[in-house]
């Protein structure tokens, strides 16, 4: 279960976001099972406890 | 030795005219006057006599309307001002009637002051200052400032600073004139002093006591010059 | 070679003179704070503005539907125009477009929460109109999501004030709020921002619902209008006549028939508002460059003064061999180095002052200031100039003066 605000849907996929090698984020592709509106089961794409980035809101300037 | 055939100065026919745009004042008609080096001599003359005039264009502070002056065989009429200032500081050392020190500077800053324009390093400054003021004397107030100096001892600040370049020609302008006759007498012994040590010595001066000591004795008049030989002197230029 | 000369000198005429340098300081520290002050408060006011400016979204333009002023291929003018979502998808492709969304809207939707209740605006919509709207989640919180869209999910994310006055004091995300009987989940709650224009209402007090859902639930065929971002600022004048293009293509007008639809351009206020805050900030920078050149004439009329009172020093040193450019540089380096004093007291009293200022709690009304590098610049290269100005009139007089007559005094 991965909350859903850290997942993109996108054309009929979805993303998160994973730091790779040189501590960048870079998105990776995850296929999704059932959701709540707030939680979403992950079906495949992700193992247990990797962590996901998490992005701060935007500031307008 | 510099060029000028022993000659330090060499004027011909000087004139100097003052023109204020409404009246012309000739300071100086037609000077001419040689002096060797290792002279002691005295100019003396009223006021108004062109003293003042021939001093400052012997010092290079100033330059004559026509005639030739040459200082250590080097034209001096014409020259870039910087030239002139470069002669000021290395080949004559002034020596005023009213000191003329930096009030609040010490003594050994004053002394310092033409090397700084020569461009000497910091640490040969200080030594070469305090040589000095210990040469005339002043060895123990270096560090004062020059307010907090007598009338002679400043005098004494002034002649070291005029030493400081090794000057070929010294020039004092009534070097006695602010100080009472003790240290008045004190400042011309030491001149005798630097005199019989090789330097060149022109003091212009009211003081009657200083042409008795000279061994030239020129005189000023509406501005041409005449001249007497004097006692203990081989006076041979002027007139 | 004989600065440290030239600075006892200063030094100890500093001394001699304290009250006088005191007030020749205090001219140039006044001028510097006044530079620096009004450009840092000029800047501070500015992106303040421009924060709330862009509460309604960064060059963006809100496209209503209007009536046709001409006729065209044979169809009479003065027909109505209505917009359906499948004219956001069209719009997608219009070159440099960067965004688009469509926008239904239903006002006065009961909300209920608990025994709470309340009128509410009702906005139906797509993910990216949270970015081209900057309506922006909260840590924690998220926007519709194309899931959303696509499972026409009953979800909700609510405008901060209407958020804080439904649910005071907790977090509403996961709670549900009955929207005119029908229980919506909350997924997002906006982050609070400045929104100084706005249209069906500021965006605090808006809600914000999957546009799918709100076709179904309100059955509504069109809607209220479309927003679009173009890739580059200078671009939009490109996009908006692609938009033209396309748009008349489908709904057939005349795309020169600039009544069919009606535009409001919110890069036309951005650079209105770029050139008056340039116009503000000249103005507060010449106010405070005549402040700081006022303290450079005080400075340079002191120096007038000193070289008055120091005439016969320098004829003195003229005849010990100083130089002209000599004489002439100890005057300006003596000018420089009293207004890099002064400048220096300035910037740091600035610096001090713009560092308390957040305690003052006045953000929401003219900002924070910064000293930003071009205030910085700005400031020093003035300094600069007048310092130099200041003191080099002062130092030619001294360097021309005639030795003779100098010492004569």
């Amino acid at each position: 279960m991965l909350p859903e605000r850290l997942v993109t849907f996108r054309n009929d996929s979805a993303f998160v976001e994973l730091l790779n090698e040189l501590s960048e984020p870079a998105e990776t592709l995850i296929t999704t099972g059932l959701s709540d509106g707030l939680n979403v089961e992950i079906a495949s794409g992700l193992i247990e406890s990797t962590q996901v980035v998490q992005r701060p809101p935007k500031e307008i300037e | 030795m510099p060029n000028g055939n022993g000659k330090i100065i060499n004027m011909q026919n000087v004139h100097k005219v003052y023109d204020t745009g409404k009246v012309k004042v000739e300071a100086l008609k037609g000077v001419n006057l040689k002096i060797q080096h290792g002279t002691f001599a005295a100019i003396i003359g009223p006021s108004g006599s062109g003293k003042s005039t021939l001093m400052n264009i012997l010092g290079c502070l100033d330059v004559s309307t026509d005639g030739v002056y040459e200082f250590e065989g080097e034209r001096v009429d014409g020259l870039h001002h910087n030239r002139l200032a470069e002669i000021r500081n290395e080949k004559v050392g002034f020596v005023f009637q009213n000191f003329n020190l930096l009030p609040y500077a010490s003594a050994l800053e004053n002394v310092e002051m033409p090397l700084i324009f020569k461009g000497v390093h910091t640490k040969k400054r200080r030594e070469r200052a305090a040589e000095l003021l210990e040469r005339v004397g002043l060895g123990h107030r270096l560090t004062h400032q020059a307010i907090e100096l007598s009338g002679g001892e400043m005098q004494r600040v002034s002649i070291a600073r005029a030493l400081a370049n090794n000057p070929s020609l010294i020039l004092a302008d009534e070097p006695t004139g602010n100080l009472d006759s003790k240290s008045g007498g004190e400042i011309i012994e030491l001149f005798e002093e630097l005199w019989q040590a090789g330097h060149t010595i022109l003091i212009i001066t009211h003081d009657v006591n200083i042409p008795k000591r000279t061994e030239r004795v020129i005189r000023i008049k509406d501005g041409l010059l005449t001249e007497e030989a004097n006692g203990n002197g081989n006076g041979n230029g002027g007139h | 070679m004989a600065s440290m000369t030239f600075i006892t000198q200063i030094f100890r005429d500093m001394r001699n003179q304290k009250l006088r340098t005191l007030l020749t300081i205090f001219g140039i520290v006044w001028g510097t704070a006044a530079v620096i002050l009004l450009l840092s408060f000029g800047e501070g006011i500015q992106l303040n503005q421009q924060k709330a400016v862009r509460g309604l979204g960064e060059y963006i333009v809100i496209m209503w539907p209007g009536r046709t002023s001409k006729s065209f291929e044979g169809l009479p003018r003065n027909r109505r125009i209505r917009f359906k979502a499948q004219d956001a998808e069209l719009l997608k492709s219009v070159p440099h477009m960067k965004a688009v969304s469509p926008e239904y809207s239903f006002w006065n939707a009961r909300a209920r929460v608990g025994r709470r209740d309340k009128l509410v605006s009702i906005t139906g919509c797509w993910p990216i109109f949270s970015e081209i709207r900057n309506v922006i989640p909260k840590e924690g919180s998220r926007f519709i999501n194309q899931e959303d869209i696509k499972k026409r999910r009953r979800v909700i994310f609510l405008g901060t004030d209407l958020a804080e006055e439904l649910f005071p004091d907790i977090d509403p995300v996961g709670d549900y709020i009955q929207i005119n009987n029908v229980p919506f989940l909350i997924v997002g709650v906006m982050k609070r921002k400045e929104q100084d224009s706005s249209y069906n209402g500021r965006d605090t007090r808006r809600t914000f619902i999957p546009s799918t859902t709100f076709k179904t639930m309100f059955g509504r065929e069109y809607i209220n209008n479309i927003v679009f971002q173009a890739d580059a600022p200078e671009r939009m004048p490109t996009v908006i006549s692609g938009v033209y293009e396309a748009m008349g293509r489908k709904h057939k007008f005349d795309p020169a028939d600039k009544q069919a639809l009606s535009l409001w351009d919110t890069s036309e206020m951005e650079t209105f508002f770029n050139t008056f805050f340039m116009a503000f900030r000249i103005f507060l920078g010449v106010i405070g460059a005549f402040t700081l050149i006022v303290g450079g004439i005080g400075i340079s009329n002191i120096m007038n003064v000193v070289v008055e009172e120091r005439t016969k020093e320098i004829g003195t040193k003229m005849a010990l061999g100083a130089k002209k450019r000599f004489v002439r540089s100890q005057f300006i380096f003596e000018t420089m180095f009293l207004t890099v004093i002064g400048g220096f007291v300035g910037f740091a009293f600035s610096y001090t002052v713009i560092n308390l200022f957040p305690y003052l709690h006045l953000e929401e009304y003219v900002g924070t200031p910064t000293i930003s590098v071009s205030v910085s610049v700005a400031a020093v290269s003035v300094l600069g100039v007048i310092g130099l100005v200041a003191g080099y009139f002062p130092a030619r007089r001294a360097s021309n003066l005639n030795p003779v007559e100098a010492l004569r005094l």
